[in-house]
């Protein structure tokens, strides 16, 4: 399963690296949408394990040098002896070194027992992050109505506007005053998200980081998804809207980071 | 100056655009037509798949291929080994001294050489089926009354010149952690046999009964070799209350010795054979204990109990 999820890693990789360096040059002919689309089905793709290698794949990566004997015995099971690279060289090796000898895991399992707690923990850490900033913004909410049916609250703890919840997804308000111009933008491009349903789009590219935790491009895609993925959330907002509404909308996001001094979300 | 929560990665901030936020204000501003992209997409993700079925890992099929050629060596692994792995199954069972005889059966699915050393040492992982088995005279028949049921284990071993001794054997884990364990001790393809180790019971009943009557024929004793569940015991009609009361008086280890069921138990003690009796007469509510010397019947203790109700009083 490792080779394959290796395989899996490594093929990505030369299409996300491609796309990266693709975005530069058609960012303003295509819009956010297409990449936003695109980021998350190679996601879905990193997430399934199985490579579907042609029968004679041009492009062979060897294994550990392998030699395999059968004992020729009349009854009985079949002994297998393996001289595996990986496991010790049959030869240079002292008496002393063999006596030392200590019971080792074959090298597949271990590093899928790497590779699997590593993937839990990235994944388990963001989702205790989540699970502990819904407690801590619980006690301040207050409720100020709703947006097409979005739940919206005012929150003291959080400095910009925002949309949490996978099963109950609410609008959280700062207490920073918006005009109701600023509101709407607000309302308008957080409703795009739950409409979309983003947050499980982030949670999907959290799982594909949390399986590639290994692979330092899929954290790069993931940057460069969210990036898509709000892009792509303005483009909604502001679509067949003259330059003035542009503008305002644009105003209206620098108006909450000069708030919050720039700093803007989590990034994985 | 107020402290705010940073927001989680798995929220949508809507000021989310840290560094980038110039081009995100360039993208908003942009109002000339833009595509969608959908050909660049299709071929990205073409370009995904096919990248990766280009790429095989060329490992497990050399191992196949080479093993039709079989190579000469380990010789008549498997005989050695299994002595081997037995002789290690039965030394963690000594400390019972009291058990007569402790039999083992193996089955050895798999034997993998990991390591060889320049002193033609070579280590190898068994994977087996196991148990063990300890017999005891009862009721004149040879019984196994302790053991285990099939037993998948892992033993690591040291092979030199066709000698083989055992450095550890590896047990699986009790309860729930008794899967994840057998998966880590074997390798996949031996996962269901291990799982299901039980089919392979009878078989290794079936080893443990030889090696049993092999004992019997060394001792030139004959007795029927059977399991305690094939036995018929019966026990004093003396009520719950006494019975209490007898095991609080088997507190004493010589009487402790005798068998609680009415019949016999022999034990071998200092070289000499001695049965251990203990009878119930139902008409006189007498609980009888006698050790005598198997070889001549000769008595060399005895004590008897009236058993009154819920007491029981010493003769």
């Amino acid at each position: 399963m490792i080779s394959s999820l290796l395989i899996v890693s490594l093929s990505s990789s030369l299409v996300i690296a491609l796309a990266l360096v693709l975005n530069r040059f058609i960012d303003k002919r295509y819009m956010a949408r297409g990449k936003y689309i695109f980021w998350l089905v190679l996601a879905v793709r990193l997430l399934i394990p199985f490579n579907f290698s042609l029968p004679a794949a041009p492009v062979k990566i060897a294994a550990p040098e392998r030699t395999v004997a059968v004992a020729p015995s009349e009854s009985g099971p079949p002994v297998t002896v393996i001289r595996d690279s990986e496991l010790g060289s049959p030869r240079g090796m002292t008496v002393a070194d063999s006596a030392a000898y200590v019971p080792i895991m074959p090298l597949e399992r271990l590093l899928t027992l790497i590779w699997a707690a590593g993937a839990a923990l990235l994944f388990m850490y963001q989702l205790v992050k989540y699970w502990l900033f819904r407690l801590a913004v619980r006690p301040c909410l207050t409720r100020e109505g709703e947006y097409r049916g979005l739940p919206v609250y005012r929150c003291g703890a959080v400095e910009s506007p925002m949309m949490t919840g996978f099963f109950r997804p609410m609008i959280l308000l700062p207490e920073a005053e918006l005009t109701p111009g600023e509101l709407d933008m607000v309302f308008a491009h957080e409703y795009v998200h739950f409409r979309r349903r983003d947050l499980w789009y982030k949670l999907l590219l959290t799982a594909a980081n949390a399986v590639h935790w290994f692979n330092p491009l899929v954290y790069l895609m993931v940057r460069q998804a969210n990036r898509d993925m709000e892009y792509s959330c303005d483009d909604a907002v502001t679509r067949g809207r003259d330059l003035d509404f542009r503008k305002r909308y644009s105003m209206t996001i620098l108006k909450t980071m000069k708030q919050i001094g720039g700093k803007g979300g989590d990034t994985l | 100056m107020k402290k705010y929560i940073k927001p989680p990665f798995l929220t949508t901030s809507f000021t989310e655009s840290g560094k980038s936020a110039k081009k995100r204000f360039a993208n908003i501003l942009n109002t000339g037509a833009r595509r969608l992209g959908a050909w660049l997409i299709a071929a990205a993700l073409t370009g995904a798949v096919a990248v990766g079925a280009m790429v095989v890992f060329d490992g497990g099929a050399p191992a196949e291929a080479e093993e039709r050629t079989a190579a000469k060596e380990p010789s008549a692994a498997d005989t050695d080994m299994g002595a081997a792995l037995g002789r290690a199954l039965l030394e963690d069972e000594d400390k019972y001294a009291e058990t007569e005889l402790w039999t083992e059966g193996h089955l050895i699915l798999k034997a993998e050489a990991t390591e060889f050393s320049a002193d033609r040492s070579v280590k190898y992982q068994v994977y087996a089926l196991t148990k063990v088995g300890g017999y005891s005279f009862i009721n004149g028949k040879f019984v196994e009354d302790s053991g285990t049921g099939a037993i998948p284990v892992t033993a690591i071993m040291t092979g030199r010149d066709g000698e083989y001794t055992v450095d550890d054997v590896i047990y699986p884990s009790d309860g729930s952690y008794y899967e994840p364990s057998i998966k880590a001790m074997f390798p996949e393809e031996l996962w269901e046999r291990a799982m299901n180790a039980d089919e392979f019971y009878d078989e290794l009943v079936a080893q443990s009964r030889a090696q049993a009557e092999e004992y019997l024929r060394s001792i030139g004793r004959q007795a029927e070799v059977v399991s305690y569940s094939d036995l018929d015991v019966r026990f004093p009609d003396i009520g719950a209350e006494a019975s209490n009361a007898v095991l609080y008086m088997k507190k004493d280890p010589e009487l402790n010795r005798y068998p609680d069921y009415i019949g016999t138990v022999e034990y071998l003690e200092g070289g000499e054979r001695f049965v251990y009796e203990t009878q119930w007469q139902p008409l006189t509510h007498t609980l009888s204990y006698i050790k005598y010397r198997w070889e001549d019947g000769e008595i060399v203790a005895s004590r008897s109990y009236t058993v009154n109700g819920g007491k029981v009083i010493k003769n």
